[in-house]
């Protein structure tokens, strides 16, 4: 095996997180990469953030949850490691979590009660990636696996998972909380909020959003008073793994077309921006095509020696020039396809590789296809 | 089923990569063409539309990209940014305090706002007038995927259960009354003809729960063809192997005509599961069109296709 090809880029790694825009197999080849992995002798986890429908159905199963579930790979004898798999539940990592880390029952009721609370966990677009901060930390640095392969979700919400672990320590910054907790009783609150430089921020922030929604979200707030510092260390924790060139690479998965490439290429440049480490971009569903073009005199002929097929030469002709088009037409995408992955060629940085995995003829419903994916993806060309 | 009239707000959604750009442009095209005057509504900082019609860019406010047609790009910060500026008619009060450092974060942590005021200008627009009547026709919004497009849909009457009075509570029950009113909105799902991505429509039919009734149809993108049926590959599969390059040719014809029957199979699928009415559109790259360009007129062509009528569109 050449030093630079897919297996050797995750040997050694404890987290690799795939991203790129919706659509392209980034969930098959997250579930392909951690299978590839655990056949080499590794335990491995891939935990999907994305409806885990896909997942579920490339690992032969029906359905999983937010529990951590071993799959079978009996059928797959040659597998010296454990694979597992899990789907991020958003409602339940977060009623999990604070049912941990509240100091009291009461305060554990009063939160999972607390109606913004129910929508915040549910509704609020992002929430997942917090959530998906906490199952991190909880799975990779708490060390029961040797690699956990991450399928993040689709392109904005997967930048927003970059940004999370910064994100959430904004949200729970300790001026935003001391402007609602400080002091804690209602009446005081509003004393201090009428009087001073908060009071024209108050009346504007009432005037907009009513004043019983506001003390609904200082209630709410509060809560959370005595959870910042747990939230803030793990998201710290999580922060340091994502940087960590030694433990995690991030893989930019996408599609030859023009959109899933703008994508790729923002996250390759993103991801030099920030540092995090990124070897290089998977691009699946690449159209291949064999063969040159049909030649005028070779069909002719063809179409002659078709005669005993009770075909006359005339129909002949005009069956085989549709499927010469045909396939002409896919010579044409493939060579377009080249052009495009060049583009994305110029946001690469040296030493980052580029992988070409074909499309594949099947979709993926068992372990077996799912190996096969994983075939064509750590023997993909590479360059 | 009592007949409906078409709704004046379309919502394009569909997981992502499935073509929901492409169905919502070839969309609105259809409408501009029909002389409806209409605005296309890109959301979630998404910028494709663009380079469709060859234009730099687009903002907040309606740019004419097409005869009849405009397009606008929605972001949450602007939206919210509209809302609070026409509560407290002071941009320079909003600047001062929702842009400091302290009020930002707390803007960004208000459940289901970003996807409301979104919502919002939608509403605004649906409202606009000149003239003494509607601004716009047509309002199609190329709604974020699925995950995220349900929670916007339900975005409002989750803020109503939320807030329960005040002025943001009057606000967005407004907007509900327009959104969650299946005579007023109207929504399209886009999926891929195969059976995974179909098998996630049907689950997605069985969650829409409220927004069930808005629901207008399934459109299967990207479908592909066969260049020749499977008889007449017969005919010709002996001669063809004769020629250099004909297996290449002949696999390429099969596996086509594999494709198209699956491709059958999961829109009957779809079509008994969902009970309503799905669309087949052909992938474009199979065409004739230019390879290298997927322009405005073959956009159109695309949205020639849509059976408006039986769509109720």
């Amino acid at each position: 095996m050449s030093a630079r090809d897919l297996s050797s880029v995750i040997a050694g790694k404890r987290l690799v997180v795939c991203v790129g825009s919706g659509g392209v197999g980034k969930t098959t080849t997250a579930a392909a990469i951690a299978l590839q992995a655990a056949i080499s002798g590794r335990k491995v986890l891939v935990l999907t953030i994305d409806p885990a429908r896909r997942l579920a159905n490339s690992l032969g199963l029906s359905r999983f949850g937010n529990d951590e579930l071993r799959i079978d790979l009996s059928s797959l004898p040659e597998a010296r490691g454990e694979l597992w798999a899990m789907m991020l539940d958003n409602q339940k990592t977060f009623d999990d979590l604070i049912k941990q880390i509240a100091p009291d029952p009461a305060r554990r009721d009063a939160i999972l009660n607390n109606r913004i609370y129910r929508a915040t966990a549910d509704n609020i677009s992002g929430s997942q990636d917090y959530m998906a901060t906490e199952k991190l930390h909880d799975v990779v640095i708490g060390g029961r696996y040797d690699l956990v392969v991450l399928d993040t979700p689709p392109v904005k919400n997967a930048l927003d998972f970059l940004e999370a672990p910064g994100r959430l320590a904004r949200f729970l910054d300790k001026r935003v909380m001391k402007w609602f907790l400080e002091p804690y009783d209602k009446e005081r609150v509003l004393s201090r909020l009428l009087s001073g430089t908060s009071a024209v921020v108050f009346r504007l922030l009432s005037h907009v959003f009513g004043s019983e929604f506001l003390d609904d979200l200082s209630e709410y707030f509060n809560h959370f008073r005595d959870l910042y510092d747990g939230f803030r260390e793990r998201q710290e924790a999580v922060e340091k793994m994502f940087f960590d060139q030694g433990a995690t690479s991030f893989l930019v998965v996408c599609a030859p077309n023009g959109p899933s490439l703008e994508v790729a290429a923002f996250f390759l440049d993103e991801l030099a921006a920030r540092r995090m480490p990124n070897p290089g971009v998977i691009v699946n569903q690449r159209h291949v095509a064999r063969g040159g073009e049909l030649s005028a005199d070779g069909v002719l002929g063809a179409a002659a020696a078709a005669q005993s097929a009770d075909l006359d030469p005339a129909t002949a002709r005009s069956l085989l020039a549709r499927l010469g088009a045909a396939h002409r037409r896919l010579r044409e995408l493939a060579a377009h396809e080249d052009q495009l992955v060049d583009g994305v060629r110029g946001h690469m940085r040296p030493g980052q590789l580029l992988w070409s995995v074909p499309r594949l003829p099947d979709e993926v419903h068992d372990l077996r296809g799912l190996a096969a994916v994983g075939g064509a993806l750590f023997g993909a060309p590479r360059g | 089923m009592i007949p409906r009239t078409a709704p004046r707000v379309v919502l394009v959604t569909g997981k992502g990569g499935v073509g929901k750009t492409t169905v919502a442009v070839a969309l609105a095209l259809r409408y501009a063409e029909r002389g409806l005057s209409t605005v296309l509504v890109e959301t979630a900082g998404a910028e494709l539309v663009p380079g469709i019609f060859g234009v730099e860019g687009q903002g907040y406010t309606p740019t004419l990209v097409a005869p009849g047609l405009w397009t606008l790009r929605l972001t949450p910060e602007e939206a919210i940014e509209d809302y609070v500026v026409q509560q407290v008619r002071f941009r320079r009060l909003y600047s001062m305090v929702f842009k400091n450092r302290v009020m930002g974060p707390f803007i960004d942590a208000v459940p289901g706002l970003h996807d409301a005021v979104q919502l919002g200008k939608i509403f605004d627009l649906y409202r606009e007038s000149l003239g003494g009547r509607p601004r716009w026709d047509r309002i199609v919004v190329d709604a974020p995927a699925t995950g995220h497009g349900l929670t916007m849909l339900g975005s409002a009457r989750a803020l109503m259960d939320l807030t329960r009075a005040g002025p943001l509570h009057d606000g967005v029950k407004q907007v509900q009354d327009v959104i969650g009113d299946p005579q007023r909105t109207g929504v399209l799902l886009v999926t891929l003809p195969e059976s995974l991505p179909v098998n996630e429509t049907i689950e997605l039919g069985a969650r829409l729960g409220e927004s069930r009734a808005l629901l207008r149809g399934v459109v299967l993108n990207s479908a592909v063809s066969a260049p020749v049926t499977a008889g007449e590959l017969r005919l010709v599969e002996a001669g063809l192997s004769t020629l250099p390059g004909g297996e290449e040719v002949a696999r390429l014809a099969a596996r086509r005509l594999r494709q198209v029957a699956a491709q059958e199979g999961a829109a009957a699928r779809l079509q008994a599961a969902l009970s309503v009415p799905t669309v087949t559109l052909p992938d474009l790259r199979w065409g004739d069109a230019p390879i290298d360009r997927l322009g405005a007129a073959e956009l159109s062509n695309l949205g020639g296709l849509l059976p408006l009528a039986e769509l109720g569109l």
